[in-house]
């Protein structure tokens, strides 16, 4: 039995590395998509017939959107909505298929940095898709700090800010002497996420480090971390760890709003989109208020991207001008409340004004100190 | 002597649904993590043999106080459902008026999935829930307390404590009433009191049954994610957690692999423990 059993066992690693040698050849395009005309490209689109998109939220607007996109270019979108975790890990154990099965998918910050190193995306797709220039033009270039270079198209724009009640807070804070004189003068009023569990954290301690170490700009075009740009930022967790006590720490995003909700605290930082959402929902009393203090708050947005090894390239670069195109992103906003990531649309009913964003919104730094950031604020403040 | 049953196709084939189960996708994804833990089916970058994987979790303290938490939560759990469901068990060992009714309802949380029993509990024990809502009202405190994410991990003891409850009691009523009343009737004749009978009768009797109680809830309590996620502290997260967090935010899926791999190891140690534990009560009854 035993002999048994290990033939089998063997049999099995043998069949995983044959599964995982084994691959089809990628059909050719049979149009050069960098230089064919988009009329050109929608004709191949149509001649390849179907698109399957990955997508992980805003289930029913994506649901309309393909049905939209069915009736218009008669090609079948096959939608899949999945855990983020389990799409990516999809796309990753696919990309040494020549043909993968995703054609399209969203691309959110936490993972930019993994797929663009792991050359995971036809591109580049600026010059290709219409109305490429009315899209976020920093968001082409460089998402979450990893640059992009035009291969990730921005169709969805966010950004984080001080949420606050306005009948616990008359004066909110606008600078960082004003907020830290607020937490003081306020003790445990004051919450936001363990910035390994959300960005919203992220984004808050992301603004200590801008303050308190001297600025941001210092890490622009870095890679990798550069050990004198982060010698500094003890001063940070010392600010932070000083301020414990005086500070409530929470496990999520969401978890931030939802205490703000039960009177817990008084005010977080959030994203806009995750609060808009929690009050359409019910979820957050709608007299809460947002902004981005002129300190400045980190702000950024998904994208779309087509796989290397997308067997419909075409369809998803019509796809993805589908979804980008004017009608489109104004349905998504009529129906969600989604900050668009188009810049020529007129807003009404926003959380943050448009003058807000341009005056306040930061780029995030290079994800290397990102990530850098997260480990060091659990070592030097949660930890201790 | 009882004659060996020789292994012919007809037997192999027979066997194929139960041991190939185990074999494919059990042993194969088990195997996987090792290998993976070993720097092999590196899904990020070049594969090959190395214990550095190893050395960076055995050498980080948020991992071992990670390891060290979840440990205590295992611990404290088994412990403190066994003891909430030993007296519940004993209770419900003979019928009596009522009984059937609150047994059906001890058992909901057998029902309810771990992340709902999580935000059930949160509402009794969040900033304005109920037990803040009626210690204000009673006066009692002036301002509400901060109990949710405790960082000892209460929160996720009683909630690891309510859901198992019905599962422990479950076991631990099966084992109970395999005690005959002759054994008690006994034992009262000799003048045996109400704790003799329980601490030399009933506990002994029913240590087998304990015990499985025990080791079962501690490796769902060990290896537990959601309830952790949701109720824990801000720090340390759970075993499980930090494997997510390894994998999912670091990209650090070999360190990832470590953490299952020690989750698989305690709870092979604890099976291992449990049977020799087993057979020192069966060796000294």
């Amino acid at each position: 039995m035993k002999k048994i059993l290990v033939v089998l066992l063997v049999l099995v690693m043998a069949s995983t590395m044959v599964f995982a040698a084994g691959a089809k050849e990628a059909p050719k395009a049979e149009i050069d998509l960098q230089s064919a005309s988009w009329d050109q490209i929608v004709e191949a689109a149509k001649a390849e017939g179907q698109v399957t998109f990955y997508a992980w939220y805003f289930p029913d607007y994506f649901k309309e959107a393909a049905a939209d996109f069915e009736a218009k270019y008669g090609i079948k979108v096959n939608l899949i909505i999945g855990d983020q975790t389990a799409n990516f890990n999809k796309a990753i154990s696919e990309k040494d298929s020549k043909v993968g099965t995703i054609d399209v998918m969203i691309v959110g910050g936490q993972w930019v940095k993994n797929t663009m190193d792991l050359d995971l995306f036809y591109g580049p797709i600026k010059d290709i898709i219409p109305d490429a220039d009315k899209l976020a033009p920093s968001l082409w270039k460089v998402q979450e700090g990893v640059m992009t270079n035009g291969y990730l198209a921005p169709f969805h724009r966010n950004q984080t800010g001080i949420l606050y009640d306005p009948q616990r807070v008359s004066n909110p804070p606008q600078t960082w002497a004003e907020l830290e004189a607020w937490i003081d003068a306020n003790p445990k009023k004051f919450g936001f996420n363990d910035p390994s569990k959300g960005g919203s954290g992220q984004s808050f301690v992301h603004t200590m480090i801008k303050e308190t170490t001297g600025g941001l700009e210092k890490y622009v075009g870095d890679s990798e971390v550069v050990p004198s740009k982060v010698a500094n930022w003890d001063k940070a967790w010392d600010w932070a760890y000083s301020r414990k006590d005086k500070l409530t720490f929470t496990v999520s995003n969401n978890d931030s709003i939802i205490r703000l909700n039960d009177g817990e605290i008084a005010m977080t930082f959030g994203w806009d989109d995750n609060v808009k959402d929690m009050m359409n929902k019910g979820n957050l009393f709608s007299r809460a208020k947002m902004y981005i203090p002129t300190m400045g708050a980190a702000g950024g947005g998904d994208t779309m991207g087509v796989l290397k090894n997308s067997p419909h390239k075409a369809a998803a670069l019509v796809f993805i001008a589908h979804i980008t195109s004017k009608e489109q992103q104004q349905k998504k906003y009529e129906m969600l409340g989604a900050y668009p990531a188009r810049t020529d649309i007129a807003l009404s009913g926003t959380l943050l004004t448009e003058a807000d964003r341009e005056a306040n919104a930061l780029a995030w730094f290079p994800a290397p100190y990102k990530t850098l950031m997260i480990a060091e604020f659990v070592k030097n403040v949660l930890m201790k | 002597m009882k004659k060996k049953d020789k292994m012919t196709p007809f037997i192999i084939l027979m066997l194929i649904p139960g041991v190939g189960f185990i074999v494919f996708f059990i042993g194969s994804s088990i195997s996987i993590t090792v290998l993976q833990s070993l720097g092999f089916f590196n899904m990020m970058g070049e594969s090959g043999f190395t214990l550095g994987y190893w050395k960076s979790i055995l050498s980080s303290r948020e991992a071992i106080d990670s390891l060290l938490f979840s440990l205590r939560m295992g611990i404290l759990s088994s412990v403190g459902t066994v003891l909430v469901a030993f007296p519940l068990a004993l209770f419900f060992r003979k019928s009596g008026p009522a009984k059937g009714m609150l047994g059906s309802i001890i058992k909901v949380p057998l029902f309810i999935p771990a992340l709902v029993a999580a935000f059930l509990i949160l509402n009794l024990i969040s900033y304005h829930g109920l037990i803040n809502t009626t210690l204000m009202r009673l006066n009692i405190i002036d301002e509400p307390l901060r109990m949710l994410n405790d960082s000892f991990g209460w929160g996720v003891i009683t909630i690891q404590i309510w859901k198992n409850l019905p599962f422990v009691l479950l076991i631990l009523m099966s084992a109970i009433s395999s005690i005959r009343d002759d054994t008690i009737d006994a034992a009262r004749n000799l003048g045996a009191g109400y704790w003799s009978v329980l601490f030399r009768i009933y506990i002994p009797l029913a240590m087998p049954g304990i015990l499985v109680a025990m080791i079962l809830m501690f490796i769902k309590a060990f290896g537990d994610f959601p309830i952790t996620s949701v109720a824990g502290p801000v720090y340390p997260s759970s075993v499980a957690n930090r494997m997510q967090i390894m994998a999912n935010l670091y990209q650090e899926w070999n360190q990832a692999a470590v953490l299952g791999v020690i989750i698989i190891i305690t709870t092979f140690f604890v099976i291992w423990a449990y049977s020799r534990f087993a057979e020192l009560v069966q060796g000294g009854a």
